[in-house]
């Protein structure tokens, strides 16, 4: 059983917003999806069934409160400072990019910018915090893998989960990778594979879920520098790859690709024609390195996985 | 007889003060030297690995500040301050110049909230060079005072002793 990763958080947290988290139902509690600490605005937890929880004034979430709980500045910096352990020049390069990884939960951050010559170099001061929990869902991805195994993987091919934000394509390939690496059903056998993860905002690994899996990670660098490692040096069944389509590594994919690696990846989108009107990510449809699409949504609370052919969009 | 004990008793203790009072600035030299220690070492460790102030704490070893109980206290600090209020709490246990421990806790307020290795490593540069000129400063004149209240005890005490008698 996993264990709330909230536990792990909540000593981070400003008193009042751990003591509010502290007050809610057990049920509650665990279908926090983010929590959201403003300066000046409202702080809010939000909840997979789609509610959002306001802190009120007496110190309790609900959805409606009377008046709302703020923070100043200092608050929201003093957070920061506290989600660094205190050391924040050691997450200087993250915090350049926009966010904090902590046990496996990313972090983003808001305030007030600085750049030197054009280029951003991180908050010189601290205003909105989004703290998203992360989720090990054993059942996120049953239409893919029923869909592997009605098909075969060698039909399936390569991978891509399409979603908007929030939808949980973090959670499915988190669960997808440790599926393939623990080894999925296929008729008339089990196979396992070897699986490659890049994991470059450090939140596709989770130690309770990955402790007694098979599959190989790299933390925080580059996707394109990971494909090329994962291909040279571990030869891998798959790579897996978070939010492609924006570093410019369709060429690396392109090159392990022709090598026969498959890949498992995740785009944002709304559907996969959404996805094809990006330049990198129609090279890689044209060339087959996917071939399964799974398009991912949430309606009335509840996660939806439609699993497509790619090649029906081309 | 009584009155004898007693007075040596009297001239004993007379010693015995200033003597304390010679080991408290002797001590003083002992702890800014590990302290000054650890910061040259946290400045090394943050410029060439980047490393957290906890794991550095965790890494740092000195035998005074461990037998003191420093380190350990220090090590339990889950705070994002640890060495400021490691210092508030060692209070009165803590020998150091008054203005090395106002210049150490201005440091370590500061030092955790450095926005990148860099100004990290300038700032302790810059602190340790403020620290060590402290040091060398009060240091000649407490070995001076430590030397002065030990004699000045002997003579207290034989004084009084003296006198009583």
């Amino acid at each position: 059983m996993m264990k709330n990763k909230l536990t792990y958080i909540e000593k981070y947290l400003p008193e009042n917003v751990s003591h509010g988290i502290e007050m809610l139902s057990v049920r509650e509690k665990d279908m926090i999806c983010e929590i959201r600490l403003r300066a000046f605005g409202a702080q809010s937890l939000s909840l997979s069934d789609g509610r959002v929880l306001f802190l009120s004034c007496d110190g309790d979430f609900c959805e409606d409160p009377m008046s709302y709980h703020s923070f100043s500045v200092e608050d929201i910096s003093e957070t920061v400072t506290c989600l660094c352990d205190g050391s924040v020049y050691s997450f200087s390069e993250s915090l350049k990019k926009g966010y904090i990884t902590k046990h496996g939960m990313r972090i983003g951050v808001c305030g007030r910018g600085m750049s030197i010559g054009g280029i951003p170099d991180g908050f010189c001061e601290y205003t909105s915090l989004n703290i998203r929990i992360p989720r090990y869902i054993p059942s996120c991805c049953d239409e893919l893998l029923s869909y592997i195994g009605k098909h075969g993987m060698d039909y399936a091919g390569g991978i891509i989960v399409i979603s908007p934000p929030g939808a949980g394509k973090t959670t499915f390939l988190r669960t997808l990778g440790y599926s393939l690496s623990r080894g999925i059903s296929i008729p008339g056998k089990t196979s396992s594979f070897e699986v490659c993860i890049c994991d470059e905002r450090e939140e596709l690994f989770l130690p309770e879920v990955f402790g007694n899996g098979r599959a190989e990670f790299i933390f925080s660098l580059p996707k394109k520098y990971c494909i090329e490692h994962f291909t040279r040096l571990m030869n891998p069944d798959y790579i897996i790859l978070d939010e492609i389509g924006n570093g410019g590594e369709a060429e690396e994919i392109l090159r392990s690709s022709s090598e026969g690696i498959h890949f498992c990846a995740s785009c944002h989108g709304i559907d996969v024609s959404d996805v094809l009107s990006k330049s990198g990510m129609r090279l890689l449809f044209e060339n087959r390195v996917f071939s399964t699409a799974c398009v991912l949504s949430i309606k009335n609370g509840q996660r939806i996985c439609i699993v497509k052919r790619v090649e029906e969009y081309l | 007889m009584i009155r004898v004990v007693g007075v040596m008793l009297l001239s004993l203790s007379v010693i015995l003060i200033g003597k304390r009072r010679a080991y408290e600035l002797l001590l003083c030299e002992r702890f800014e030297n590990s302290l000054l220690r650890l910061m040259i070492f946290a400045e090394q460790k943050i410029e060439t690995q980047n490393m957290k102030l906890c794991d550095i704490y965790e890494a740092f070893s000195d035998e005074f500040l461990e037998k003191s109980g420093f380190l350990c206290l220090l090590r339990q600090q889950k705070n994002e301050d640890a060495l400021s209020s490691c210092i508030k709490k060692f209070d009165k246990r803590l020998y150091v110049g008054e203005r090395f421990g106002e210049l150490l806790s201005e440091f370590s307020l500061a030092l955790g909230k450095c926005r990148n290795r860099e100004s990290c490593c300038e700032l302790c540069k810059k602190y340790i060079a403020y620290l060590h000129n402290e040091k060398e400063n009060e240091g000649a004149k407490r070995k001076e005072q430590a030397a002065m209240a030990s004699k000045l005890s002997v003579i207290f005490g034989v004084f009084v002793a003296l006198l009583v008698l």
